[in-house]
């Protein structure tokens, strides 16, 4: 079905009932091609419709979400209606948007409907020859995915918008073999251009990292310094900035709770939201509630600036929305556009080489509680450095600190920014963690 | 728009006969969500969907394609693009033969009461209800999540394969906050089944919100457990999910086949200690990971995986089972009809062994026991997993002593499966939601006490 915002804004001021709607409509195509241990294993495409409708009546707010929405999209309407008369929530916001939108994002969709999966295909697979038959390497997976978003939206106080928006993914696991001794890495890279997709590169990284991880050992316990990659640092980060949401701050469950306007970090760290960064799939214009997206300041001089809001967060918190309303499968929630870490000097070898003791961790899938900011993490990829070099991969260790604590003792910022699920970060060095190991 | 009925996959197989092997899923899905927070209503949400996913694999190369459309023009469409991809796609070198034993069977579910008629206001209640005696005094913050999903399911190949049935996952979860000086303790307990709304009687959800407030409050005062290497004692929760994810990940066929997994190659070999014995068994009733066929239309199978220590199979999918030469056990799983079956878990347990579960501390000098499961990951390729429990308590002596808060372990799978030297008589059980691919699947863990010498604990 085609949707465009004039035909939801018709729909939703002549629904004849007596409440506020917002109608969230997208429509998704997405294409996949997988290898699997060097050879082409699979293509995939999937289309996917849905529409989210919120009603707001007598202080209660409906959700309804259908995929595919039904042909009638009014009969959603009556659905969330009757919801708030059933068993609305009793804690909704007040309003909708009410202010018109300037801006659109759009880029090349139709270049991207156009794109051919067999050359694609035959791409990666030649980036992936490339480096079969080397040493030590076991197998090499990838997958590339690319596709479009558009968003159509409106409300009962006339405000409507509509964006297009593309995505490139590429991503590698590579496992190498010594004998019994065995090790696997994975890097990824995210374009919204699929010409600007580095398969070469991204494998060629995954191969390095996963042969530097054989001959890992552990390490004794002790406190010392880490460096966190680029990707490490955005992956902590972005545990800062989820706990910076206005909604998680309301549920009791955030660190960051009660502190905003105060020292929270290193004078060395400038982090901030950017609505525009070249080549990020993650612009946009508006947020899923039909408010302007902002570029604005996080934390800067280590001061924290602002919490991040959607309009019911905004409205029991006493703030303005912040263009942050995010409308996910599961939830009504915050999220972010790009999140951007002033880069600061010297390349991660350079960072290294001031280190005494410590560890150069690589990659950790571990987040902080959010509500203490207590962080126990495994150090999944990464390297034991003694003496301002590294002397061996690590496996059996844990890094543990608080996370204010991390964000209060760093004390070099790199130069050398990477892109990654949003984040444009550069690596960072941070003093007096503990680490724990078997030896 | 059309109907459910085994047309629908006749129709598919008529339009992929020049295929090695092509089979369909439908699915039409309806949810509600309900989050209540410090006793108010914070949303109500309904949802409805449905489509389709097919795969057509044709010179050993797999097409995929998926819509929410359920129209005879989608599904055309979504051939014809599967098939174009595969023919401008270069050769393949692997062939995958899959042949299957077809079946045919409408199955109906075996619940009391179908979640679907029940009224949101009733769910709603359950919600408040244990939301309300989670709030116990010293309680800072609550957060109770009601929620339950039922898909009606038809599942066909073109070797004949035509099955329908309905899967659920109701599900409660209390979240309790206690503050504590500058730290705030987090504990989530929940009540899970893959059957009807019966479970959620008043005794059970309010049983649910007591217990995990009462132990959010006994974490007043914990201070982290001090890093290092120490002998611990895990509960049936954490001995479940070290199973799950340290062990479990590794077993699943499609990760031995792409080179990711610890244990390819290791089929009859020894990789634990002689106490270990794993197992993943769907057939399990009333547990959250149960099911009846898998969405390869598989007829679900107790799988044996490891026995004794010794390695005896994998978790397969068709296309697993026909190249590493096993039988199919049931075990392919896909979180909706859009997307693809791959190797999953379902009920995963390590099985009982001889020890009283009040001794099993008793010859630890210095260590930690950890209760509950907060999260926690593997790399299955390198074996590296971590995990952590909602509270510890240091073992001193032999004897349970002070709370300690993020416990944490990590360590690598078949070295940490090698130092189990205890295991409990008795085998619990704690449902959860497994992730993988981009995929949630309703599991259930589980295990009995079991201690480990010699492991890292992370810690401040």
């Amino acid at each position: 079905m085609w949707v465009d915002s004039d035909s939801l804004l018709r729909l939703v001021k002549g629904s004849g009932l007596d409440a506020e709607f917002e109608v969230h409509y997208s429509e998704l195509k997405a294409t996949t091609l997988e290898v699997e241990k060097n050879v082409l294993k699979r293509f995939s495409v999937r289309r996917i419709e849905t529409a989210v409708v919120r009603c707001l009546r007598a202080g209660k707010l409906g959700v309804v979400r259908f995929s595919p929405p039904p042909k009638e999209l009014r009969s959603m309407l009556e659905h969330a209606y009757h919801l708030t008369a059933a068993a609305g929530s009793s804690d909704a916001q007040t309003h909708f948007a009410d202010k018109p939108l300037k801006s659109r994002v759009d880029s090349s969709v139709a270049s991207m409907m156009e794109t051919d999966a067999g050359e694609v295909a035959k791409r990666v697979l030649e980036a992936v020859k490339t480096y079969t038959g080397e040493p030590l390497i076991h197998s090499i997976n990838a997958e590339a995915g690319y596709g479009y978003r558009r968003v159509v939206g409106a409300n009962t106080n006339g405000v409507s918008g509509e964006w297009l928006g593309c995505f490139e993914n590429f991503s590698a696991e590579v496992s190498s073999k010594r004998g019994e001794d065995q090790a696997s890495a994975s890097k990824s890279h995210e374009a919204s251009d699929l010409g600007a997709l580095r398969f070469e590169d991204t494998i060629g990284e995954a191969v390095k990292l996963s042969r530097g991880m054989l001959g890992a050992a552990s390490t004794s316990t002790f406190t010392g310094t880490v460096v966190l990659s680029p990707e490490a640092t955005g992956a902590l980060l972005s545990s800062v900035v989820e706990a910076l949401s206005g909604i998680e701050i309301l549920k009791g469950r955030s660190f960051m709770a009660g502190k905003k306007a105060m020292q929270v970090a290193s004078p060395l760290l400038r982090m901030r939201e950017e609505v525009r960064v070249d080549g990020s799939p993650y612009n946009r214009g508006f947020d899923d509630e039909l408010i302007e997206t902002a570029t604005k300041p996080i934390i800067e001089g280590g001061e924290l600036k602002t919490y991040i809001h959607n309009i019911y967060s905004a409205e029991k918190m006493g703030e303005a929305p912040t263009g942050n309303g995010f409308i996910g499968p599961q939830d009504l929630g915050v999220g972010t556009t790009n999140i951007v870490v002033d880069a600061g000097k010297g390349a991660v070898d350079e960072l290294i080489s001031h280190v005494r003791r410590g560890v150069y961790l690589i990659r950790t899938g571990d987040r902080p509680n959010p509500a203490s900011g207590d962080l126990s993490a495994m150090v999944s990829a990464g390297y034991y450095v003694e003496e301002g070099s590294i002397k061996h991969p690590l496996k059996e260790t844990m890094i543990g600190v608080n996370i204010l604590d991390l964000l209060r003792s760093i004390v070099e910022v790199g130069g050398e920014r990477v892109m990654l699920w949003g984040y444009l970060t550069p690596p960072i060095v941070v003093d007096g963690v503990k680490i724990s190991g078997r030896a | 728009m059309f109907s459910f009925d085994e047309g629908l996959v006749d129709r598919f197989s008529s339009l992929v006969l020049d295929s090695d092997f092509g089979d369909i899923r439908f699915g039409r899905t309806q949810s509600v969500t309900i989050e209540v927070n410090n006793g108010e209503v914070r949303s109500v949400r309904r949802g409805s969907a449905e489509g389709f996913g097919l795969r057509i694999c044709s010179g050993g190369i797999w097409g995929f394609g998926a819509s929410t459309s359920l129209t005879q023009e989608s599904l055309a469409e979504a051939v014809k693009q599967a098939y174009s991809m595969i023919r401008a796609s270069p050769p393949a070198r692997v062939k995958r033969g899959i042949s299957v034993r077809p079946v045919r069977e409408k199955r109906p579910p075996d619940w009391r009461v179908d979640p679907r008629l029940v009224d949101t206001s009733d769910k709603l209640g359950v919600c408040l209800q244990a939301d309300s005696s989670s709030r116990l005094e010293g309680v800072s913050s609550t957060l109770s999540v009601y929620g339950d999903s039922v898909t009606e399911w038809l599942v066909g190949n073109n070797q004949g394969t035509c099955v329908s049935y309905t899967t659920s996952s109701p599900r409660l979860a209390v979240t309790v906050y206690v503050k504590d000086g500058s730290t705030t303790h987090v504990i989530t307990e929940s009540l899970g089944s893959n059957g009807g709304f019966e479970l959620f009687s008043e005794e059970a959800t309010t049983r649910v919100g007591v217990e995990v407030a009462s132990k959010a409050l006994r974490l007043v005062g914990a201070h982290p457990v001090k890093g290092g290497k120490y002998d611990v004692v895990l509960d049936p929760a954490m001995t479940g999910v070290y199973i799950h994810e340290a062990f479990g990940h590794a077993s699943e066929a499609d990760l031995v086949m792409a080179g990711a997994s610890i244990l390819e190659g290791k089929l009859g070999s020894k990789v634990g200690s002689e106490l270990v014995g794993v197992v993943d068994d769907p057939t399990i009733s009333g547990l959250r990971g149960s099911y009846t066929y898998d969405q390869e239309g598989v007829r679900a199978t107790k799988s044996v995986i490891v026995e004794r220590g010794v390695l005896r199979g994998y978790l397969h999918t068709l296309e697993s089972a026909a190249l590493l030469d096993a039988e199919p056990n049931g075990a392919a799983r896909a979180m909706s009809p859009l997307t693809e079956p791959i190797a999953r878990m379902s009920n995963t347990y390590i099985a009982a062994g001889d020890y009283v579960e009040e001794d099993i501390c008793s010859d630890v000098r210095l260590g930690v026991a950890f209760f509950g499961f907060q999260y926690g990951y593997v790399d299955p390729g390198s074996g590296k997993f971590m995990f952590k429990a909602q509270y510890g308590r240091m073992i001193r002596d032999g004897e349970l002593a002070e709370y300690v808060r993020d416990a944490a372990l990590t360590g690598s799978t078949l070295d940490v499966l090698g130092r189990i030297d205890a295991l409990g008589r008795e085998v619990r059980f704690m449902d959860g939601t497994c992730g993988k691919n981009g995929q949630w699947v309703p599991v259930t863990t589980g295990g009995p006490f079991t201690r480990v010498r010699g492991v890292v604990v992370g810690g401040q």
